[in-house]
């Protein structure tokens, strides 16, 4: 019953239900929902999903992201990026402030 | 002008003259035994009855029940000024307030210690206070730590009658430089002249003082001189106000974010007790703990102001010296099998040298360990005469009749030592001593200024033995003294000929024994806080062990920085482990670095120069992968398979109660860049006219 | 606007009775009570009392017993701005060697005493009373005589070094107001002219003689005695008679 509607650039399959029954108002939340990639395994998280899919994700939208024409384009807008909280990718503010520590730095020999 | 009580204007002088019962109050507890108890009088204090004897203060008399009078210029350790007259209190049938720190008790009296009179009286002093003090207290570094705004808060009047408020007039005072330690903003000095009399009475440096009157009075030198006593840091506690704060410490915290940890002082042997404050894992200042055994509520300046030493120069990973001779970070597994490995291979051929700044666990730890390899060279790197009775009766090593007796003595002769930078606290001991007790002292070694009068009989230690042999004429002196004491330096008994010495200094000792069985005469001052714990635990004094082995294949220096071995005096193949916390000469020569903690970053003991065992506790983590001292040789006993017996400091304890029934000369300071100020100052002052 | 709400306040204030205080501005002091080295007054300048003041050195502090010599602090100081003219450091530098006092103490001692010139004064300081009763009598015209006279300022030295002005408080002389004091001496009950000739008189290297110029003697009315003619009365004058 379930389709295969689209694939994004993060190897994030976006499953569809085609047709939900005669029960729609039930199974109404189940319409539309994600298959993370198994490249994530259990890592998966919902920044991992592309900003631009949100609108037919929840229902705002029946086009898909790549089929709607009146989605703005502008050159400034980023490409999307999943959170990376605490990961190593994390985004590390650096320090200006000077150590609290100086350490010792043993003389060159000659 | 200050009234000072110099023992030219009262003891020496007056022949014989009684004190009255004021000055004995103020003066020491020596002395309070000889005086002959008179009849205690009852006074009431706030209708609570309180025998008290007579010359007792009011405020005395308040305290004993557990009533504080307001008070800025009075201090228990400081002659009576009674300038700041925040102390009135109300005494029945007395027409005026009177000033409670001041004035004796007399038989009968009911004092009111919160009548209205009193009250006004104080509202009324702190008003006049408060005229000429600026209002900066969020920019004041005494602000949550300040008697006046505390006092203002709670006997100051509610509100403000100050009109002033186009500054017209406000008093303001010029800033004097009296060194890089204190900061001073002297306009907001309420002139308690608490730190002249510290400098004329405890540090023995009368440069302080008032000039000018009324209005314009200001504390100062008057001259631009540098306030220079190793004493002088204790002015800053003192001051009620924030005229005299501290200028390494000035603008980096408030008290209520600092946490405060009781620790122990490891730059002198005397072991002074100490606050240490922290905030977000970072020493800001030190400050003195009162223990009237040690170090009443002083502390020299090297202990308060080096801590910014902790914070440079230190060593915060493992290095390894890599093949192209260069010492280079690795990570603690590498270091420990690399060491390993090393003192594997060596075996018996093993050898210690415990530096100044060491403490009893590691030592204990280190020497342990080395007996299970089998070998016995542990050394300390202060020397220590091994001969006559030497290091196994630990009398011979010890200060023995503890620094709060030195008070008591009445003749003092010192070998060899200079305590006015040795032991700065023991020095004031025998200034207060010299000044309220008749105290005279005589120094052989060289001439110095120890801010009191005393004999200079010379720099010969043949000396001893002419006052030995009662052919000096100050042998008489010593023998007929009822509590004589002789402090010998520790410096002088590692020159070659310091086995003599102690000979010689035991034999007088031992022909001087003083009127009291108690009385120790002969006490030995160490200049390093490790010395006593490290010959206690039974470390070798002196380096010519080490020095002598030739098959020597690895060297372990446990913070040993002083020079007393080099890289000439070892084999060619030796290898050189360094553990410490800083980087200096030790680790220069070093092959191997293990990072150590210092005294703030651990709890470890320190044994000090009387014996005392007292602990230090932990302030901070210590820096980096930095660890604590005997977890490190914990931890490398374990991979060269001779594992040590203890898992945690409790145990670690045991041990050291086992093997013992009882219980910028360093590189801290050498990396303190507000010692180096002083030094400079020192200079800048030497050049100076005054 | 601001400065008529704070009136009405203050009216208010007064009106309600609340605690309010009158202020000036304090006045400060004229002399520094730091020492600051100049040319004239630095402790490299030698200092040393002649022979003649080593003797009453030594005379003054014989006065004193033993182990309260540093009491001779004033004296000697007085004696060494007596040969000097006024006090430079070095003087009390030395007075402490003397006594073997601190340093400190004695300048806390000279900085107290508004009697010690620590800073360069001429060899004639004119102090000019202007207190009340000296006011009242026409102190202002006599200082303002002096000012021109000597072309100086209260507090200036000449450059010649021979004179100083300074205004004083009370000098105690209020009886023969006006009046000023030049070195040791008093010169009471001035007049501009007075005051001029006596000023000349000193330039011209003469002392003129000290005390009133109105001719009066010391602090007796000027011409007649008007009370206390008579010869005093014996004992048991005006003593009942039944005693």
């Amino acid at each position: 019953m379930a389709s295969y509607f689209g694939i994004d650039r993060f190897f994030t399959f976006l499953k569809t239900v085609k047709d939900a029954g005669g029960i729609k108002g039930a199974l109404y939340k189940l319409y539309r929902w994600i298959e993370y990639a198994p490249y994530y395994g259990l890592e998966y998280d919902a920044s991992q999903v592309p900003a631009e899919w949100y609108g037919w994700l929840h229902y705002k939208t029946d086009l898909t992201p790549d089929k709607d024409p009146s989605r703005p384009c502008y050159k400034w807008m980023l490409e999307h990026t999943e959170n990376l909280s605490g990961t190593p990718g994390q985004f590390m503010p650096y320090s200006t402030t000077r150590p609290k520590i100086e350490p010792w730095i043993p003389p060159k020999k000659c | 002008m200050i009234v000072d009580m110099l023992r030219v204007t009262l003891n020496k002088v007056l022949n014989g003259a009684k004190l009255c019962p004021k000055h004995i109050y103020i003066a020491t507890r020596a002395q309070s035994g000889e005086v002959k108890k008179p009849e205690k009088v009852e006074v009431f204090i706030d209708d609570k009855p309180v025998h008290v004897e007579p010359g007792t203060t009011i405020l005395q008399a308040a305290a004993m029940v557990g009533i504080e009078i307001p008070r800025f210029c009075y201090h228990e350790r400081l002659a009576v000024a009674g300038n700041c007259r925040m102390c009135l209190v109300e005494v029945e049938k007395s027409p005026k307030p009177v000033a409670a720190c001041a004035m004796p008790v007399m038989k009968g009296w009911r004092i009111k210690t919160d009548s209205e009179l009193t009250r006004r009286a104080r509202e009324g002093i702190m008003e006049f206070l408060l005229v000429n003090h600026p209002l900066d207290c969020p920019i004041c570094d005494q602000g949550g730590e300040c008697d006046l705004q505390d006092q203002s808060m709670a006997f100051g009047s509610d509100r403000s009658r100050f009109t002033d408020i186009d500054f017209s007039g406000k008093r303001a005072v010029e800033d004097k430089d009296i060194g890089p330690l204190i900061k001073t903003i002297m306009t907001r000095c309420i002139h308690c002249t608490r730190c002249i009399r510290f400098a004329s009475e405890v540090a023995g440096v009368d440069d302080l003082g008032t000039t000018g009157r009324g209005n314009d009075m200001q504390v100062g030198t008057y001259i631009e001189k540098m306030f220079l006593s190793e004493l002088s840091g204790n002015v800053i506690d003192l001051c009620p106000v924030g005229a005299l704060t501290s200028k390494p410490y000035s603008f980096t915290a408030r008290p209520w974010e600092i946490r405060k940890v009781d620790s122990i002082d490891v730059l002198d042997a005397i072991g002074s007790n100490i606050i240490v404050s922290t905030r977000t894992g970072e020493v800001m200042r030190i400050m003195p703990r009162v223990n009237e055994e040690i170090n009443e509520e002083w502390l020299s300046d090297k202990s308060r102001f080096s801590y910014d030493g902790l914070k440079r120069q230190r060593l915060v990973t493992p290095m390894l010296r890599d093949c192209n001779g260069e010492l280079k970070p690795v990570d603690w597994e590498a270091a420990l099998l690399t060491v390993a490995k090393v003192v594997k291979n060596a075996g018996p051929a093993i050898g210690a040298i415990a530096g100044g700044l060491a403490d009893a666990e590691v030592l204990v730890a280190v020497k342990d360990l080395l007996n299970k390899l089998g070998s016995e060279a542990l050394c300390t790197e202060h020397t220590f005469p091994l001969d006559g009775s030497g290091t196994d009766l630990r009398s011979s090593y010890l200060l023995n009749n503890k620094i709060a007796g030195a008070e008591e003595a009445d003749v003092v002769l010192l070998v060899g030592t200079n305590p006015r930078f040795e032991a700065p606290l023991l020095n004031s001991r025998l200034r207060k001593a010299w000044i309220h007790n008749e105290l005279e002292v005589a120094s052989i070694g060289p001439k110095i200024d120890l801010r009191y009068e005393y004999q200079h009989l010379g720099n010969d230690p043949a000396l001893l033995q002419q006052i030995l042999c009662g052919q000096h004429e100050f042998s008489k002196k010593l023998i007929s003294a009822k509590k004589p004491l002789i402090i010998v330096g520790s410096e002088t008994l590692e020159r070659s000929d310091g086995a003599g010495v102690l000979g010689t200094v035991q034999a007088l000792a031992a022909t001087c024994t003083g009127a009291n069985k108690d009385w120790k005469v002969l006490n030995i001052l160490h200049k390093v806080a490790s010395q006593v714990a490290a010959l206690d635990i039974g470390y070798i004094p002196g380096v010519d062990k080490i020095r002598d082995n030739s098959n020597l294949k690895v060297l372990l220096l446990i913070g040993a920085d002083e020079c007393s071995i080099e890289k000439s005096d070892l084999p060619a193949d030796c290898f050189i482990i360094y553990q410490g916390h800083h980087g200096d000469y030790g680790a220069s020569i070093a092959d191997a670095i293990l990072p150590g903690a210092a005294y703030t970053e651990k709890q470890a003991t320190y044994v000090n120069t009387e014996g005392r065992a007292q602990e230090t506790l932990v302030a901070v983590t210590p820096p980096g992968r930095a660890r604590e001292d005997w977890k490190i040789i914990r931890a490398l006993s374990e991979i060269v398979e001779a594992k040590l017996p203890y898992d945690n400091l409790n145990e670690i304890h045991v041990r050291i109660k086992e093997l013992q029934d009882f219980y910028m000369t360093d590189a801290i300071s050498r990396a303190s860049p507000t010692m180096a100020k002083c030094v400079q100052a020192v200079l800048k002052q030497k050049q100076s006219k005054y | 606007m601001l400065q008529t709400i704070r009136s009405l306040g203050n009216g208010l204030q007064r009106f309600l009775g609340l605690r309010s205080l009158q202020t000036s501005s304090a006045l400060q002091h004229d002399s520094l009570f730091v020492h600051r080295d100049t040319p004239e007054d630095n402790p490299d300048i030698p200092f040393e009392f002649t022979s003649d003041n080593k003797k009453r050195a030594e005379a003054i502090i014989a006065i004193y017993p033993e182990g309260h010599k540093r009491a001779a602090m004033i004296p000697l100081l007085d004696l060494a701005q007596r040969q000097h003219g006024w006090l430079p450091i070095s003087a009390m530098h030395k007075v402490a060697e003397i006594l073997n006092v601190p340093r400190m103490r004695v300048y806390e001692v000279a900085t107290f005493y508004t009697m010690f010139m620590r800073k360069p004064t001429g060899t004639y300081h004119v102090q000019v009373c202007t207190t009340t009763p000296c006011w009242l009598r026409g102190s202002d015209e006599i200082l303002e005589a002096i000012k021109k006279n000597l072309d100086l300022e209260v507090g200036e030295t000449s450059k010649d070094g021979c004179w100083t002005i300074s205004e004083v408080e009370c000098l105690g002389a209020c009886v023969n107001a006006p009046m000023v004091q030049i070195n040791d001496d008093y010169y009471e009950d001035l007049t501009v002219e007075s005051t001029e000739e006596i000023l000349c008189d000193l330039k011209a290297g003469k002392k003129p003689p000290p005390g009133p110029r109105s001719g009066r003697h010391a602090a007796e009315p000027l011409g007649e005695p008007t009370s206390l003619k008579g010869e005093p009365p014996a004992a048991g004058f005006g003593v009942r008679k039944d005693l």
